[in-house]
């Protein structure tokens, strides 16, 4: 059971926004960290979305640039996240 | 400083009134060499304004020939030019929109045994490629020689744009420590590009180069400037320099260019486990 409490934005980029369909997705995850909340996210999306942010043994893609409230994340496995706080995905862009 | 003819001066007043810019200005436009690397969606904004504004000397790398596809957002060609080198045609442009300047082709893939030689005739370099073994290539080689890098990328209505300086900031490997596993980010041709996009992103390079040849206002060193065109909104990122990126870190271990590939290798040597799955 989530609440208004518990829930933080994930706000997405490019080919992750493109396969979740949404820009801003709101997810009861206050409380976890930065780390836990996109393996999380993961988890929940399925199949579709992991390989943009894990690689098949489960390390984060060194690919992406995670932000917390628009800020570099240096603390990704102890940051906690609170109530309203978003995290950014980024992944960089190929075309030009 | 140069002697403006009277031709010179009336084409560039709006920029010489510009305090900012003003003869001296001009005179360092005119004298100043830079590269740009792709003429496509983003090298064409960034060849026609760095052409009108009298930048002396304008590099081009590309390899291809202009294609009915391309003319959606790469306006620095012509219907007419279908099937023409994409050098020779955007030269035609540039310098028909400026005869002060002089466009000198590299029609060539750039590759580890060429980038340096590119690279080191000009001051600033323009990265509009099209793939990301190009952008690290081009990105290693701006580190290696000290030249600043204008670094943009475009994917349907969203785009990136920062301006690498090497020693005053983080480098593209510094934002982005590895390519993203073949086939997770599409190319403009698998997702598509709205035209417009490249051209307001390009345009942002333009002026970047420009702040940077003339020396003023702040450029985008260590911010990442994120364009969403859908939502028409700007977000701009401040990323860090990391001390242990391996091309502009304390102590870097790649001091040559290597080629994607070998890239790739490195990825698979540096892990416990060399199985990297691409």
């Amino acid at each position: 059971m989530s609440t208004n409490g518990d829930l933080v934005e994930l706000r997405l980029f490019g080919p992750l926004r493109e396969v979740v369909g949404e820009k801003l997705v709101s997810v009861p995850y206050a409380g976890l960290t930065v780390a836990e909340a996109l393996a999380r996210f993961a988890d929940e999306q399925g199949e579709s979305v992991r390989p943009m942010l894990f690689d098949s043994r489960g390390n984060r893609l060194r690919s992406l640039i995670l932000l917390l409230n628009n800020q570099t994340v240096d603390e990704l496995e102890t940051s906690r996240l609170r109530s309203g706080d978003v995290i950014t995905v980024l992944l960089p862009l190929a075309g030009g | 400083m140069s002697d403006f003819s009277e031709g010179q001066i009336e084409r560039y007043s709006r920029h010489i009134i510009l305090r900012e810019v003003g003869g001296k200005g001009q005179s360092k436009l005119l004298e100043s060499r830079v590269l740009i690397v792709g003429a496509g969606g983003l090298g064409s904004p960034v060849g026609l304004y760095l052409a009108a504004a009298g930048v002396g000397t304008i590099g081009l790398v590309d390899s291809d020939a202009v294609d009915l596809s391309n003319l959606q957002r790469q306006i620095l060609h012509t219907t007419a030019d279908l099937g023409r080198p994409k050098c020779l045609s955007a030269r035609e442009t540039m310098e028909g929109i400026n005869p002060d300047v002089c466009v000198v082709p590299h029609q060539c893939r750039l590759d580890s045994a060429n980038v340096l030689n590119v690279v080191a005739d000009y001051d600033v370099v323009v990265d509009g490629a099209d793939n990301f073994p190009t952008r690290y290539l081009v990105n290693d080689a701006c580190v290696m020689q000290g030249k600043p890098l204008s670094h943009a990328g475009i994917l349907r209505f969203e785009g990136h744009v920062t301006t690498i300086v090497p020693g005053r900031g983080p480098c593209y490997r510094c934002l982005y420590p590895e390519p993203p596993p073949p086939g997770l980010v599409p190319s403009c041709q698998e997702a598509g590009i709205l035209g417009a996009v490249a051209g307001i992103v390009g345009s942002i390079q333009a002026a970047e180069v420009l702040k940077l040849i003339l020396g003023i206002g702040d450029p985008l060193i260590g911010r990442l400037l994120v364009f969403d065109g859908l939502e028409m909104s700007f977000r701009s990122v401040e990323i860090p320099r990391d001390p242990g990126c391996p091309v502009c870190g304390d102590r870097p271990t790649i001091t040559a260019p290597i080629d994607y590939e070998e890239f790739c290798r490195l990825r698979g040597g540096i892990e416990s486990n060399p199985e990297v799955q691409s």
